[in-house]
């Protein structure tokens, strides 16, 4: 059945109507949840595509939000060959409220996440930077990181304040080597002058 | 069977809502000659939360019924409530669409559902579109 509901769901990620296409970003992500790796691939990455990259902001706003439930449903490979990009694309989003969105998923807890963990014991409280290497979390997320605290939106600001110090854990304490050799732990060199910023 | 035809719509839902007892006893036949015009009336009644009460007894009904009477007479009617003026009424219409595969299985929603729905992803009117994507994602859902 879900198969045939696919160019169904191709058809209507690509309506005229923006708010047809935002409503697709769900359907996409109880769908691809159904399917296998060779199969999301081939029947839904051109559309998933078109959705983070939509011209409507209202449509990259839904992606941003459930962008970390996306991520869990498409799986580790497509997450490395096509979501990090696509999260930078929307943690550089040009509406202040498709970055704000996206910040709320940076880390590894959501605060909303962590209200409903405490009401379902077995209620999954990644984020979107719990789901990728801390190697790319280092270099393609941080360097968002460090535009978005001196945003000009009071209110991505105060979601990046929010939810910064969740990245502190998937950093931890391994040492960085700078480009002079000096040796400093990864979450103080890279994350405590944003903190303190 | 009076209850069925009565005044009141709580009392024909409540009674509709019990059916299983009844069926055991007076058989299908009987029962469905009642039954079909109480649900007729209540599927189109005017105050939309007694709409959405029917609906949500169509997998019951559904169960009760059978494939076969379903498809003669019910299915028309579940199918209309998705272009149903309230949203409230669509919506619950999909999730009851979701609850009848569950009941008849992936292949009687390939028979019977999915040509209407595909059409309903075509329609010029963006609401129907939007029902449709309702529909489609609450289809792949995994099971209740």
């Amino acid at each position: 059945l879900i198969a045939d509901l696919i160019p169904l769901f191709t058809q209507l990620s690509a309506d005229d109507h923006d708010s047809v296409r935002l409503l697709t970003v769900e359907s996409s992500i109880a769908i691809a949840e159904q399917l296998k790796l060779d199969e999301k691939k081939a029947l839904m990455l051109v559309s998933l595509r078109s959705l983070y990259n939509d011209k409507s902001w209202r449509v990259r706003y839904v992606v941003a939000e459930k962008f970390v439930r996306l991520a869990q449903a498409v799986g580790k490979e497509i997450i490395n060959e096509d979501l990090v990009s696509a999260f930078v694309h929307v943690l550089k989003d040009s509406e202040a409220e498709v970055r704000t969105a996206a910040c709320q998923s940076i880390p590894g807890k959501r605060l909303i996440d962590c209200l409903l963990a405490e009401l379902f014991v077995n209620f999954d409280i990644l984020g979107f930077g719990a789901l990728i290497e801390p190697a790319i979390v280092l270099k393609e997320i941080i360097p968002c990181v460090k535009e978005l605290v001196t945003d000009s939106s009071p209110h991505v600001r105060a979601a990046v304040a929010l939810q910064i110090s969740g990245l502190a854990p998937l950093l931890g304490k391994e040492k960085y080597v700078h480009h002079n050799n000096h040796q400093q732990e990864k979450t103080n060199f890279h994350l405590a002058p944003l903190i303190t910023c | 069977l009076q209850c069925l035809r009565d005044d009141s719509s709580d009392v024909r839902l409540n009674i509709i809502s019990k059916l299983d007892n009844v069926n055991k006893v007076i058989g299908i036949e009987l029962l469905s000659q009642s039954l079909l015009p109480a649900i007729v009336e209540l599927s189109e009644d005017k105050q939309w939360r007694v709409r959405l009460a029917i609906i949500e007894f169509m997998p019951l009904l559904a169960k009760q019924l059978g494939v076969e009477f379903f498809n003669d007479k019910l299915s028309s009617m579940c199918l209309g409530w998705l272009s149903d003026p309230i949203f409230s009424i669509r919506e619950a219409a999909t999730i009851n669409l979701r609850r009848l595969i569950e009941v008849f299985g992936a292949q009687w929603a390939k028979n019977h559902i999915l040509q209407k729905v595909t059409a309903f992803g075509n329609h010029t009117v963006f609401t129907y579109r939007i029902t449709t994507i309702f529909a489609l994602t609450v289809s792949c859902l995994p099971p209740f």
